[in-house]
């Protein structure tokens, strides 16, 4: 099995201030990979580095096989990133303008082809969200919004898809339609890294699991995460250990993929 | 989309597009044929007016609505990213460009084109604003205030040592004029429209992705910078031109407001942007009719219209989904 990412020793400061100290590690093909850790630990930076939005002060990252900064291979990266982050909530735009957002970095110039609006109406069903194409995004509730944007990334055939916090503040059941959804997508190649405050879930749909405070303190197999080991996290993420979470001896093995 | 029918949009937006090219480009470049002007003004004249008998109203009727539909198509842009006080900032900047000309004509007589000195010192200044917020990391308060503000001091120097007043009438400058544009100048505006236009057609895309979803545009490998810079510097070229009628102190709402307007009527990002450009060149060509019947400014005219049209907007829509 070849590698997605190639992370090693990675180091990244703001100001002076580390937020990821020496972190190493690689991410295989297909593989679905879980982030956690309190807040402030460093997670979303570390997503970020690895998706080349902020360039590591020391260290190398390998996307796709190839060095980070050379690596210009944009139509292979699906994010959702933060809700904060967007600023869809006033902007006039349809479902299915931001669903053709993901062929966007395909074709960036001159008209669609026939392949490009065939992969837009295929990401709108896959995604089922045919039926609000054309309805106004920032009318959708956040767990639709949500699906929207893993909608864009499915039409732009992303080999890796990365989600940070992408259910933070949306009900239970959208939550846990679109994490079914994200491990068809999985279970379809998609390279996947989620970072999730609710630590259950993570256990629940990752293969693996990296912990981080800065520097990783674990990495290994989703079914033997203690989260017992993380427990500043387990405090910090602050979610309460009902039926979602599972502890690693009650993993059922088909969630282990 | 909500309450204006696509077809009907399109129709519209078919027939500003023949009217451009038929007549105002034409207008423009200075090869429209005497007739068609003697004909404008017999007509002009049998409705009662004498608008279309003077020639420098065809160049300020011409040069509105290249404005009307500049402004809007990047004002889309620079809104969405809540970046509206850019364009201000922009004007200040490029009003520093008119009181740097008027010092250039005070201290050696030079025959310096004001407009071409504002576009100059404009897009310097449009790259300075980019460097502060590359360097602050965000569109904040504090750089816009800071170049707004400071431009405009340096402008009044500038002012004040190329000789007070007394070599161009600033206050055109400040508060807009009917008759400011000469054949060279609407020469000049048509030269925009094209670069702005062309230039937004071509990067549309990006240019789009980038105004939602930042982050994200930078994890697919688009320029977000290289962008973010082209954007800066189109909006102080489209600022300058349209600095000539609404004047510096007006000139931000002609990217603002049809802007505003269309994001309440349309669900969609090019509707809303076609609708901008229709709510820009009727403001502007209703406010160029009322300024002149009136004898009022008409920048404030212009942008009083404008605004009109948005708070009809806001009724028509009945929504909360854009403030």
């Amino acid at each position: 099995m070849s590698t997605t990412l190639d992370v090693e020793n990675v180091t990244f400061s703001y100001t002076g201030r580390p937020a990821v100290d020496e972190v190493s590690f690689s991410i295989d093909d297909g593989e679905f990979f879980g982030l956690v850790g309190p807040n402030g630990s460093g997670k979303t930076t570390l997503l970020k580095l690895l998706l080349g939005i902020l360039q590591p002060d020391s260290g190398r990252i390998r996307l796709f096989g190839e060095p980070i900064e050379s690596h210009d291979a944009g139509e292979r990266i699906g994010y959702v990133p933060q809700q904060s982050t967007r600023r869809g909530q006033t902007m006039p735009l349809t479902v299915r303008e931001v669903v053709a957002m993901g062929r966007y970095p395909h074709k960036s110039f001159g008209r669609f082809r026939a392949k490009d609006n065939t992969a837009v109406d295929e990401a709108l069903q896959t995604v089922d969200i045919s039926s609000v194409a054309h309805r106004r995004f920032s009318q959708l509730s956040g767990g639709q919004q949500q699906r929207v944007l893993l909608a864009r990334a499915v039409a732009a055939k992303a080999d890796l898809l990365a989600l940070d916090e992408p259910t933070v503040g949306v009900d239970a059941e959208a939550r846990e339609s679109f994490f079914e959804l994200l491990n068809r997508l999985n279970d379809k190649g998609m390279t996947t890294i989620l970072i999730d405050h609710d630590l259950g879930t993570v256990i629940e749909h990752a293969d693996r699991i990296a912990a981080m405070n800065r520097s990783l303190s674990y990495l290994g197999p989703a079914a033997e995460f203690e989260p017992t080991t993380l427990s500043s996290a387990a405090t910090a993420v602050g979610s309460p250990a009902g039926s979602r979470r599972r502890s690693p001896q009650s993993q059922p093995q088909n969630t282990s993929r | 989309m909500t309450g204006i029918a696509r077809p009907v949009l399109r129709g519209l937006l078919a027939v500003l597009g023949v009217v451009v090219a038929v007549v105002f480009l034409p207008v423009a470049f200075g090869v429209m044929p005497q007739r068609v002007f003697d004909a404008g003004c017999t007509a002009s004249q049998t409705l009662g007016s004498s608008f279309f008998c003077y020639g420098f109203l065809w160049n300020t009727v011409t040069t509105g609505v290249f404005i009307g539909i500049m402004g809007p198509v990047i004002g889309m842009f620079l809104v969405h990213r809540e970046m509206a006080l850019i364009g201000e900032t922009l004007a200040h900047t490029a009003f520093a460009g008119v009181a740097f000309g008027t010092l250039l004509l005070g201290v050696s007589g030079w025959d310096v084109r004001l407009l071409v000195v504002a576009i100059v010192v404009a897009v310097v200044g449009a790259l300075a604003v980019q460097w502060l917020v590359d360097r602050t990391g965000s569109y904040g308060d504090v750089p816009i205030a800071i170049m707004l503000t400071g431009s405009f001091a340096v402008g009044t120097l500038f002012i004040d040592l190329g000789g007070g007043f007394a070599f161009v009438d600033i206050n055109s400058y400040l508060f807009g004029n009917i008759s400011i544009t000469d054949d060279r100048s609407v020469t000049l505006m048509a030269v925009l429209l094209f670069a702005v236009v062309g230039v937004v057609s071509v990067a549309y895309r990006p240019l789009v992705y980038i105004t939602f979803d930042e982050q994200t545009a930078t994890a697919v490998r688009f320029n977000v910078r290289g962008y973010n810079a082209l954007l800066i510097v189109l909006t102080a070229l489209v600022i300058v031109g349209a600095m000539q009628i609404l004047g510096v102190i007006l000139v931000a709402a002609m990217l603002v407001v049809p802007v505003a307007a269309a994001s309440m009527l349309a669900s969609g990002f090019k509707d809303a942007l076609y609708i901008a450009v229709l709510i820009g060149v009727g403001s502007v060509l209703a406010g160029i009719g009322l300024s002149w019947t009136y004898s009022l400014r008409p920048g404030a005219t212009i942008v009083v219209v404008a605004i009109g049209v948005y708070l009809l907007a806001v009724t028509v829509s009945g929504s909360e989904r854009f403030t």
